[in-house]
């Protein structure tokens, strides 16, 4: 199994510990692994640089409070002072996804969020979880959602299952823009990987061109993590306000 | 000496008004990298409206026994759909753009 | 492809749901509490102090306007004072001229007195004088000793005239 060499290794998925509750199976696999990983070293990041509570920070006190100013700003700028309430959980999310991006660009760890079902289940959450406070929060209103405002009633027909598969396509969009992003830039550095040992000396190129990506992804981890916070935060301004730009 | 201690307190109280006002503004929001998240956004939204498009059209297909029609029809609501949101987000920016200039 | 794998799905996802609600759990409840608690003090600490600097302004402001109310004052003063003296000076300087002058006034009626007493006692030294060479020239032209009285008279007399030549 270790022998086939393909790109695509890095990505799958070992059973460490079997475990089976009735017929579910709910083996602690790699991947659990590292979600505890996440859990742990993000925990750590965030307290552990917060316990001197400097009045002038120091470097990991300023990473953590960055990060928190980011997602409140985001939170703040795009939601409004109502998305206050939702503001731990668009953190953790934003926390998990960039501590999942970063970890995984450790040589020989995995990438979590390299797996659809992982970024589908964020983005069946956050896509589930706005539909439900939109119609909770403006009832049957919250259909209007799907007429754009000012638009003849004749093209009424035509526009609104456009609107519809609009809004169904967001956590397609979302989970596949993520998956997709941390899948490709590992299959292509474990590619380039690849030639570095096929070419030999002349390897030095595909290393060059290693290093170039691995500080790209370093970017993408950052920047996908960030773009799934604020599209969360646009799809619940969206519940909250209903058309309001 | 009293020439050089009005203009000296005059700058501090400009500077003292200027940072007093600065804490009211969000600096951060301006700093954020939004620019960057739109052109993510654009292609992956799309391709997601084509394939839902296409999908939820092949899927009514398999209920009312209608191949290809619905698929074919919902294909192209699909790519509506996603060249209406590329539309949408390029008008967004440039009001922000008209915003900020 | 390994995301394909749809007997791997169910395993993460338990497991999904297990450490993201315990990081929402630690996040919600441990590290943005504090994160928050360090921020507003610090966003309180620095609205305190920018109060402060504008107090400590408008108290340097006070300060200098007492200041320069002052200097104004001290400025006044200092020319009031200046005229003051100017005009003691004068008179100092008046009153003293006076006096030296009375004094030499004084000198001046002192020494006419002084020169009258000489005169009057040198013409009184003339007048014995006189007297004796008269004695002696009457005794030598005619060889009489005249009468001590009528010489005198006799020079009184002469004196008399030569006074109001």
């Amino acid at each position: 199994m270790a022998e086939k060499h393909s790109p695509l290794d890095q990505f799958g998925i070992n059973r460490l510990v079997e475990m089976h509750i009735g017929a579910v199976d709910v083996s602690f696999t790699n991947s659990a692994a590292m979600m505890v990983a996440v859990v742990v070293v993000a925990t750590l990041f965030l307290t552990i640089s917060m316990r001197g509570r400097a009045m002038v920070p120091g470097r990991w006190q300023s990473m953590a409070e960055l990060c928190y100013g980011l997602v409140a700003s985001t939170v703040r700028d795009n939601v409004g002072p109502d998305g206050r309430r939702y503001f731990p959980f668009i953190f953790t999310l934003f926390i998990f996804i960039l501590f999942s991006n970063a970890l995984g660009l450790i040589p020989y760890s995995f990438t979590i969020t390299s797996h659809i079902i992982v970024t589908f289940a964020f983005a069946a959450v956050v896509f589930i979880g706005t539909t439900v406070i939109g119609f909770w929060r403006h009832k049957l209103k919250f259909l209007s959602l799907f007429v754009p405002p000012g638009v003849p009633i004749a093209l009424a027909p035509l526009l609104v299952p456009i609107e519809i598969i609009s809004y169904l396509s967001r956590p397609v969009s979302l989970s596949v823009r993520l998956a997709a992003n941390m899948m490709a830039g590992h299959t292509m550095i474990k590619v380039f990987a690849g030639f570095v040992v096929l070419l030999g000396l002349a390897g030095v190129a595909p290393l060059v061109f290693i290093v170039a990506i691995y500080a790209l992804e370093v970017i993408i981890a950052f920047l996908q993590a960030y773009v799934f916070a604020v599209l969360t935060c646009l799809y619940l301004a969206d519940a909250l306000h209903l058309h309001h730009e | 000496m009293s020439d050089d201690n009005r203009p000296a307190l005059e700058e501090l109280g400009r500077r003292i008004r200027k940072v007093g006002g600065a804490k009211n503004g969000s600096e951060l929001s301006s700093r954020s990298p939004r620019g960057i998240t739109r052109t993510f956004r654009l292609t992956t939204e799309m391709v997601a409206a084509l394939g839902v498009g296409g999908v939820g059209g092949w899927l009514l297909d398999g209920w009312f026994g209608t191949e290809p029609w619905l698929l074919l029809v919902f294909l192209f609501l699909g790519a509506a759909a996603g060249i209406l949101g590329a539309y949408r987000a390029a008008t967004q920016l440039m009001k922000e753009d008209m915003k900020s200039n | 492809m390994p995301q394909m794998e749809f007997g791997d799905y169910l395993p993460q996802l338990v497991w999904l749901v297990i450490t993201f609600a315990a990081l929402y759990l630690l996040m919600s409840r441990v590290a943005l509490p504090r994160i928050a608690e360090v921020l507003e003090g610090r966003a309180e600490r620095i609205a305190d102090d920018i109060e402060r600097a504008d107090q400590y302004r408008s108290e340097a402001e006070q300060t200098l306007k007492e200041y320069e109310i002052l200097l104004g004052k001290a400025r006044e003063e200092g020319h009031t004072v200046s005229v003051e003296a100017r005009i003691k000076q004068q008179e100092q300087a008046k009153s003293q001229s006076e006096a030296s002058e009375n004094r030499l006034k004084e000198k001046m009626v002192e020494a006419e007195v002084r020169i009258q007493a000489t005169r009057s006692e040198a013409m009184a030294g003339l007048k014995d004088i006189a007297t004796e060479i008269t004695r002696v020239s009457v005794q030598r032209l005619i060889g009489i000793t005249p009468d001590e009285r009528t010489i005198k008279v006799a020079v009184e007399e002469a004196a008399g005239k030569l006074k109001d030549v």
